[in-house]
């Protein structure tokens, strides 16, 4: 089977600041993830999310900074409460809840970060393909 | 070092408002007297690289307290308070005097001929 669709969404904040930190120590990241940098979480509303999964992603991950941590006030937890708006959805539309998962980071943890990360990469391998993908990319290998 | 209580230390006097614009270090006069030395770094080595440990060390000993850093932040971090608090955790850490401060200046003062 092909690699899944792995879409990552990144705050600006700690998140990108372990990013970095990872890319400077040469730390792996799953191949096939791609970032998006927001400036926060918050930013995200549940449409954007949702329609990640309508263009084939497999897996969405929301990487957030610690509730405590937000540079704006509420960032994380709209990102909470969206990320439970948006798992009621999914399971109404057949896609298992599992595919969407949410991590909140400080900015030194860039090992906790990059395992988190394949964690993530590794459990939607063995979860295959979104069943709600449009048909010619589940049938495209 | 105790990433907790470094942790703790960020969000309360909020570090993570630093928007690295290097304002503390135009302003510091330990940087001005020509010796390699940055407020901004530091602050940067706290949030994101903790493991760099020799470094974060000789700045938080080295810096004068001055709080011109403070005066000259445009996000209003104070940075020698950070400094003060962080001397605090790694005396009791690692068992210091506070005359490690400004290199032993006031400490060899002190000391007489």
């Amino acid at each position: 089977m092909k690699r899944p669709n792995l879409l990552g969404i990144c705050c600006n904040w700690s998140p990108w600041t372990c990013l970095n930190a990872a890319g400077r120590t040469n730390l792996q990241l799953p191949p096939n993830l791609r970032i998006i940098r927001v400036m926060c979480i918050g930013r995200i509303n549940q449409a954007l999310i949702l329609k990640a999964f309508e263009y084939g992603a497999d897996g969405v991950i929301l990487l957030e900074c610690r509730d405590e941590d937000c540079r704006y006030g509420p960032g994380p937890e709209v990102g909470h409460s969206n990320v439970q708006l948006v798992r009621s959805l999914l399971d109404l539309l057949g896609i298992d809840q599992q595919r969407l998962v949410e991590r909140s980071f400080e900015a030194h943890e860039k090992d906790r970060m990059v395992a988190e990360l394949w964690e993530f990469a590794e459990r939607i391998d063995a979860m295959g393909a979104n069943p709600a993908k449009p048909r010619q990319e589940r049938e495209a290998v | 070092m105790d990433s907790v209580r470094i942790t703790k230390i960020i969000r309360d006097n909020a570090l993570y408002q630093c928007l690295e614009c290097g304002k503390c270090s135009a302003a510091c006069p330990r940087m001005l007297a020509g010796k390699e030395y940055s407020p901004r770094l530091l602050a940067q080595k706290l949030i994101s690289e903790r493991d760099d440990e020799a470094f974060i060390e000789s700045s938080v000993w080295e810096c004068l307290t001055c709080s011109l850093c403070q005066e000259r932040c445009p996000s209003g971090v104070d940075i020698s308070r950070v400094i003060l608090e962080m001397r605090a955790l790694l005396a009791a850490e690692k068992g210091l005097k506070g005359y490690r401060a400004h290199d032993g200046a006031l400490h060899s003062v002190g000391r007489g001929p």
